[in-house]
């Protein structure tokens, strides 16, 4: 958006106006009086960011064939017939801008443009060594710049490029995603056991610490590089792609820009009905009173301490006789309209309220630059009980105290204060079961808080109080009171640098990072909490007096855990950039780089009797002593003690090189080679190192003399070839032992081989070809590029069979290949583009698939069941098949007289489950098709009228499959575990043919039929989706400021996230991209939508 | 200032950069340890620490021989009720393994082998010095021991009985000597194995101590003895004789059966004071439920022979084995005092010094006898000592997992070759002397890895 500022600024900027005028004045004069019809137009333009004038920028006025263009100052001056109309003002690579211009105000106006980052001007990629131009990069970058970073709204910067980057894909239906952690796959996955996800570098380095730690308003751009030519120069850390993060600095001789961003966001509460994991009261009730009958309970009444539910418990009271029938069937009926997820939503979540403060200074004198940053946010999550503060300090400092010596220095200081006190989880997990009942009560009419079923049976718990014992009831509303935990932690990470221009284009630099972090866990667990009465009471001892003792002294617990980081980096490297003839260019750099990083984690015994006020404990606690717990039949045990140390070192030596050479704008050739040293693999195998290498080449044709496609004046081939590598810290080159007490006959010390060392180990490579073509129709009305990639991973750390006699059964070494290959398209439009009204398009589409083509070791057929779809975090590969799949039983249709499921036996259809199961090999399974979408990306509109725009983003999913949960009896019947499905059950015969859900089972039940029924190809489903993902809305009220405002800008901006999902091809309103786990129990749910509200100023 | 600067900044960086890359720094930095729970072994507190390791060093041996031997006998419901190898091992099937099973008695010998050669490749890049002599001659002899007796063991159960006429052509094992896992190994010749393990022996002699400080530890009398069992298979009676006197020299304790108590169990709380290397078989259901053959327990003819009672527990009404299980509920493989007494009443024998042989017999009988009942056996000639000699050795010597190499060797000799039976399902099996089957097959996850020849069936 141009900011225009007319006759007010006109002091300021005494010389070029008065240029102008000396320029123009007088043949105005001459103009004015032959023809009085005619209105004079005066100017200046300048770039807004260095107020520079921009000589040559076109002036004409709208809806007429009026033109200038400006003077070397970047002055301008013309006549028009029009007495009223715009005035319309364009520069290469900067914003368009428009003023209005009428007979009382005619300038000279002061024009200031901005900088356009998507239009053609110098686009600059980094890799973290270096910045390079795009255009003379050969490899496959994307770069994502601060409008599209900004376009979104969150607390973290990487979710910011969900749905924007081609290739770049979210996996959100897996267990590290639903726990919370970012789980991103670039270009496919090229690892089988290794670590899977992309580098993250922030500023030259790579980040150690918690990606949550960087604050999104810090951030000018992202490059992602993809492709070997691109990565290769991060060496054995690169093979998953990398994420280089570049923070904003300040500019030489800048005057001091204030920014001061600020958002509010609400989200909805989850949809805790979305589960398809809930039986309701009704029919559970139905189903506990049909086994009552069948005397499926009564091992279980008779322990008195094993878990009943109070339906159950009711019955086995009328049983008895301690209470009458019509007493029992009455209370049992009063649970018949309950609903857990009413009361856990009511009291365990509300809408989140996410709060986001940011103020920034940055600017320049002649000698030095500086970026400050201090930023807040203030995270109440939808969870009653977590929260989440940060604050971040950024500051950056560049000297250049002589000509050519520039001294740089910033510190990136966060603080984090976490609580995690939401206890919603508890509810569920109860010993022995997957669920909590159905018609359970968290708090009466009053809003008491009241007892629920979890370690014992309520009658047991009930009795335990007069034996001495502490209360034993677990009270679900009472622990999220009681509940104390938090998490604090703080992150440090100080920058400095050195850098001297030698003559001619070399320069040679050091940089050095040191990065500091640590996270304090500090669980308190009151006497009130559940947590310590239940412990105390468990090592209670009553002696034969009924004297009773307490191991465990009565009072609180205290855990604190303690967890840091030490990390530091230390670069040298020379840089090279010039002519080497009138057309010929080098870049070149070269360099050597150390690094460590130290984790630790410390987990120190628990305190027991703490008392959080006094900060009292008790000394005296016998960890030796085994206890026999309570209720009897419960075993002995010891103490808790807990005590852990763990601590890991990484170390790294890398050489490294890249040279870029371009000629006459049109040919470039780039190389690159990398020599990673760790201390993982020890010095042997570091000196065997193979370096890992890209090569590439760019042929701009479009700058040809031959070429004449005027419709298409871009035009440009790219090529690479090269290898990336990865990281594997479980396996060593030498053997490693670990110490053990107590050998098998004389009780000696002793040592295992923990380890047998493998001189024969190397690095994960993974080799990638990367063709490409950009493109760009005239005037840019279509641009954009295709990339295609066949990579290649070769030594993947996989388990391999040994021959036994060298000692070992199986080894875990570079065994394994992969392959793969994928497409990437990135197409932008602009199919309207006036300077009132725009409208863009950014379409981007991905596809990969990658195969195992090499894997000795043969994984069961219930591992290709439970995990071969890899959502798990564990993949069971099997070579010709992807990574991640979906395997399933060949089943038929329901029986018609019984409504069982059938399996295949013998090519046959069968119900006799053990016999499918057993014969069924992995040869026998069906393959229903990849679990991670093999095709996706995203399509982007954004609308600009005057001074509104609006953009929203559809991201879709295709080509995978996914396994929906079903009712499993024998999981509903022992432990709680209820599904939706079990209402459409097969009842009677006829109903196979509308349902798939076999008919119930009485005890005594068969698992096998369950465990085929839920692994069985009924229930894969295809995962295709489309969704919106967001909507954004901003209005940009910075030409409607009054005069004397203190903005140079100002913008209000709404923006709706998760916005919902426009087609499905399941039919059962299944979100694919929630992570549930095969057989069911543990179903996340889908990202509510959340609404935000903010503002974006730049101040005077 | 800024000329200086400008003169010594490249000079300066480029001396940093070679420092950078140059120093000997880069390889402590290198070295550093990945995970503080791990460590590197590198000194001989390390190596000691990988010799202690008893699961490794001093259970699981092969234990398929005692399975194929005439030991003992199950009926079929018992024979019903084990594992598919311990079937078919019985009734020395064929086929034996399943497909794609592990084959306890051939990994666990090599994982012995595995750490024996971890120990002694460390040892190598750790200095001796007049400080350490011991304590690293200890080690050292010890790793040797251990893989003598594994490679030993290995070869007599996985291939063909010793004969000196087909010896350098017979297969035996693969001998791994280095801890490369990725090596192909073949199979050695019988002749070469005997090389190895006899080297590997003498080797340890001179390094180890005359007795251990724990019986599971190898020592002079340890390599003595199992010496004495090699020269005794090999039939060089005069170097197994030489053997069993260097061992009795050292070491010639005999346990007075009248001080045990037969009902104890363990019979020994901790050993048998007659061991000085203790070791235990890999345990197979099969052997717990096996049943002492009737003729063999007639054998034991002589009321005052206190045997019997310690030997053997009447469970049920049958009699199954009692004192030959350890303190942890394995069966006892032993170098001890009663077997060098009688190798070396053997050897005596084969080589007719008929008095010595009988009077080494008595020295041990007289110790298993109730006390002032013991009649002194006496022989009409070498070869009557001889066979008096083997009989007392059948008998002592049962269920210690040296039967089959005695089956093995003593088959040679038509005087003393047997054929073996076994009963099951009404189905009579046999085992000829000098089969094929005297040689288990080699686990077929073996060959499939490390393609070696199979031992025909």
């Amino acid at each position: 958006m141009a900011l225009l500022w007319p006759k007010r600024t006109q002091i300021k900027l005494k010389i070029p106006l008065f240029l102008i005028s000396a320029l123009g004045l007088l043949p105005a004069i001459n103009l004015y009086a032959q023809d009085r019809n005619k209105t004079i137009l005066s100017g200046v333009v300048l770039s807004s960011d260095d107020q520079k004038p921009l000589p040559g920028a076109t002036i004409s006025i709208l809806n007429s064939k009026v033109k200038t263009t400006t003077n070397i100052i970047g002055g301008f001056r013309f006549l028009t017939a029009d007495t009223s109309g715009y005035l319309t003002v364009s520069y290469i690579g900067y914003k368009i801008a428009q003023l209005r211009f009428n007979p009382k105000n005619t300038g000279p106006y002061r024009i200031l443009l901005v900088p356009d980052a998507s239009e053609l001007k110098e686009v600059v990629v980094s890799t973290g060594y270096q910045t390079l131009p795009k255009e003379r990069a050969t490899g496959s970058f994307v770069l994502v710049d601060s409008t599209l970073i900004n376009r979104r709204v969150s607390t973290d910067v990487l979710s910011r490029l969900e749905g924007i980057v081609p290739g770049l894909i979210f996996n959100r239906n897996t267990s590290s995603s639903a726990s919370g952690s970012l789980d991103l796959s670039i270009r496919g996955q090229n690892t089988l056991f290794s670590n899977n996800q992309p580098l993250i570098v922030l500023d030259n380095f790579p980040y150690d610490g918690d990606i949550n730690n960087i604050n999104p308003n810090d951030v000018a751009s992202i490059t992602i590089l993809k492709d070997a030519s691109a990565a290769s120069i991060w060496g054995v850390r690169s093979g998953n792609g990398v994420i280089v993060i570049t923070t904003k600095k300040g500019k030489i001789n800048q005057k001091l820009s204030v920014e001061f961003n600020t958002n509010l966001t609400i989200g909805n509460k989850p949809d805790l009905k979305y589960d398809p994991n809930y039986l309701d009261a009704n029919d559970f009730i139905n189903v506990e009173e049909t086994l009552f009958k069948t005397g499926y309970y009564s091992s279980t009444l008779n322990s008195g301490y094993k878990i009943v539910s109070p339906v159950v418990q009711l019955l086995a009271n009328a049983q008895a006789g301690s209470i009458s029938q019509a007493d029992a069937n009455t209370q049992i009926n009063a649970l018949r309209n309950l609903d857990v997820r009413n009361d856990i939503e009511k009291y365990f979540y509300r809408k989140s309220v996410n709060q986001q403060y940011n103020l920034n200074f940055r600017g320049g004198g002649n000698k030095s630059d500086y970026y400050l940053s201090l930023g807040y946010d203030n995270d109440l999550s939808n969870q009653v009980g977590y929260s989440n503060g940060r604050i971040t300090i950024n500051s950056n400092y560049n000297f250049y105290p002589y000509k050519n010596l520039q001294f740089s220095a910033g510190i990136y200081y966060t603080k984090t204060d976490n609580q995690t006190n939401n206890t919603v989880g508890a509810i569920n997990s109860i010993n022995g079961k997957s669920q909590i009942y159905p018609y359970a009560q968290l708090a009466d009419a009053n809003g008491n808080s009241l007892a629920i079923v979890h370690d014992y049976s309520l009658n047991f718990v009930n009795s335990a109080s007069n034996a001495q014992l502490l209360d034993w009831n677990y009270r679900p509303l009472d622990e999220l009171r009681n509940a104390d935990n938090t998490l604090g932690e703080f992150d440090n990470r100080i920058n400095l640098g050195l850098k001297y221009n030698l003559h001619k284009g070399f320069s040679a630099e050091v940089k050095y990072l040191f990065e500091d972090s640590q996270g304090l866990t500090n669980d308190y667990y009151s006497e009130n909490t559940y947590y310590t009465r239940n412990l105390i009471n468990k090592f209670t001892q009553t002696d034969n007096t009924g004297n009773v003792t307490y191991p465990i002294p009565v009072g609180g617990i205290l855990q604190e855990d303690n967890a840091s980081l030490l990390s530091q980096h230390l670069r040298a490297q020379l840089n090279y950039s010039n002519s080497l003839s009138a057309k010929g260019s080098l870049t070149a750099i070269v360099g050597s780089e150390w690094s460590s990083a130290v984790n630790k984690s410390d987990s120190p015994a628990p305190v027991y009797g703490y008392d959080g006020d006094t900060q009292a404990n008790y000394a005296h606690i016998d960890y030796l002593d085994y206890y026999g717990l309570t209720p009897r039949g419960t075993g002995s045990s010891q103490i808790p003690n807990g005590q852990s140390f763990s601590e890991t070192t990484d170390h790294f030596i890398s050489y490294f090189s890249n040279t870029a050479y371009t000629y006459d704008s049109k040919y470039t050739l780039s190389l690159s080679g990398r020599i990673d040293h760790s201390n993982l693999f020890g010095v042997n195998t570091n000196q065997k190192a193979v370096p890992l290498y890209s090569a590439g080449t760019s042929w701009d044709i479009a700058k040809e003399s031959f070429y004449r496609v005027d419709w298409l004046p871009m035009l440009k081939l790219r090529a690479t070839y090269g290898y990336n590598g990865n990281i594997n810290k479980s396996a060593t080159a030498v053997t490693t032992i670990s110490q053990q007490s107590n050998s098998y006959y004389s009780g000696i010390p002793y040592a295992i081989i923990a380890n047998p060392g493998n001189p024969d180990l190397q690095w994960e490579k993974s080799r990638m070809i990367n063709l490409a073509v950009d493109f760009s129709s005239k005037n840019q009305i279509i641009s954009g590029s295709a990339e295609f990639y066949f990579k290649k991973a070769s030594n993947l750390f996989a388990d391999t069979q040994l021959a036994p006699s060298s000692g070992f059964s199986s080894f875990f070494g570079n065994t394994a290949n992969t392959s793969g290959h994928g497409i990437d398209l990135s197409i932008n439009s602009h199919n309207i583009y006036t300077p009132r009204f725009k409208w863009l398009t950014a379409f981007n589409y991905s596809y990969v698939i990658d195969k195992v083509t090499k894997y000795s070791d043969q994984s069961t057929v219930t591992s290709f069941l439970t995990q071969g779809d890899g959502n798990t975090g564990v993949i069971t590969p099997l070579v010709g098949a992807p990574l991640f799949g979906i395997y399933s039983y060949r089943s038929g249709p329901l029986t018609h007289n019984t409504g069982d499921p059938q399996g295949y036996l013998n090519g046959q259809l069968s119900t006799d489950y053990s016999s499918i199961i057993k014969n069924t090999g992995v040869d026998g399974l069906l393959y229903n098709g990849p679990s991670r979408p093999t095709s996706y990306g995203s399509l982007r509109n954004t609308f600009s009228y005057k001074d509104w725009s609006l953009s929203f983003n559809i991201i879709y999913k295709l080509g995978y499959y996914f396994r929906k949960s079903s009712i499993q009896y024998s999981a509903l019947y022992s432990s709680w575990l209820g599904n939706k499905d079990f209402t459409k059950r097969w009842m009677k015969p006829g109903d196979e043919l509308t349902t798939t859900v076999p008919s119930m089972q009485l005890p005594p039940v068969d698992n096998n039929r369950d465990l085929f029924y839920t692994f069985s190809q009924t229930l894969v489903e295809n995962g295709n989706n489309i969704r919106l993902q967001d909507i954004t809305l901003n209005y940009d009220l910075t030409k409607s400021l009054w005069i004397n405002s203190p903005f140079n800008s100002l913008t209000v901006y709404g923006y709706v996230n998760n916005v919902g999902i426009l087609w499905r091809a399941n039919h059962d309103g299944l979100d694919p991209e929630v992570y549930s786990l095969a057989g069911g129990g543990t179903t996340s749910l889908p990202l509510p939508r959340t609404y935000s509200i903010g503002l974006k100023s730049n101040f005077k | 200032m800024k000329r200086i600067f400008r003169h010594y900044m490249f000079p300066g960086f480029l001396v940093s950069v070679v420092c950078l890359t140059g120093c000997k720094k880069q390889n402590d930095f290198l070295n550093a340890k990945p995970n503080q729970g791990l460590a590197i072994p590198s000194n001989l507190n390390d190596m000691q620490l990988l010799l202690n390791n008893e699961n490794i060093f001093s259970n699981n041996y092969p234990s398929l021989g005692e399975i194929s031997s005439d030991d003992f006998y199950v009926p079929t419901g018992v024979w019903n009720s084990v594992g598919a190898i311990e079937q078919n091992t019985y009734i020395w099937a064929k086929q034996i393994y399943p497909a794609n099973s592990n084959v306890g008695d051939w990994n666990f010998s090599y994982q012995q082998v595995y750490y024996a050669n971890s120990i002694l490749s460390g040892l190598v890049n750790i200095p001796k010095n007049s400080g350490n002599t011991t304590q690293y001659n200890k080690i050292q002899g010890g790793a040797l021991f251990y893989r003598a007796i594994a490679f030993y063991n290995l070869l007599q159960t996985f291939s063909m009985p010793f004969d000196p006429k087909t010896s350098s052509t017979d297969l035996g094992i693969p001998l791994r000597l280095s801890t490369d896992l990725n090596a192909k190994v073949n199979r050695s010749t019988v002749s070469k194995c005997f090389d190895q393990i006899e080297s590997d022996l003498n080797s340890a002699l001179p390094l180890l101590p005359d007795l251990p400080g724990l019986k599971t530890q190898p020592s002079k009398a340890a390599v003595f003895g199992l010496l004495s069992r090699i020269y005794l298979v090999l039939g060089d009676y005069q170097q197994s004789l030489d053997n069993a006197n260097n061992f009795l020299k050292i070491y010639n304790t005999l346990q007075d059966f009248n001080k045990l108590d037969p009902t104890a169990y363990p019979v020994y709380a901790n050993y048998s004071p007659e061991e000085v290397f203790h070791s235990s078989l890999l345990g197979y259901s099969i052997e717990i439920d096996g049943i002492v053959d009737s003729t063999v327990y007639r054998s034991f003819n002589n009321p005052n022979d206190l045997r019997p009672s310690l030997f053997f527990y009447n469970y049920n009404g049958d009699l199954l084995y009692n004192s030959q299980y350890d303190q942890q509920n394995n069966i006892s493989s032993t170098i001890s005092t009663n077997e060098m007494y009688l190798n070396k009443a053997e050897c005596e024998a084969r080589l007719n010094n008929q008095s010595q042989a009988m009077q080494d017999l008595n020295t041990l009988l007289i110790t298993r006898w109730k006390a002032g009942t013991f009649v002194p056996y006496s022989a009409t000639s070498a070869d009557n000592a001889l066979i008096q000699i083997l009989s007392e050795r059948r008998k002592e010597l049962l269920f210690t997992g040296l039967r089959w190499s005695d089956l093995r060797r003593l088959n040679k000799d038509t005087r003393f070759a047997i054929t073996l039976y076994r009963n099951i399902n009404g189905v009579t099996y046999s085992l000829p002397p000098n089969d094929i089957r005297y040689a288990l097959p080699i686990p077929d996850n073996e060959i499939a890895l490390n393609p070696i020849p199979q031992n025909p069936r």
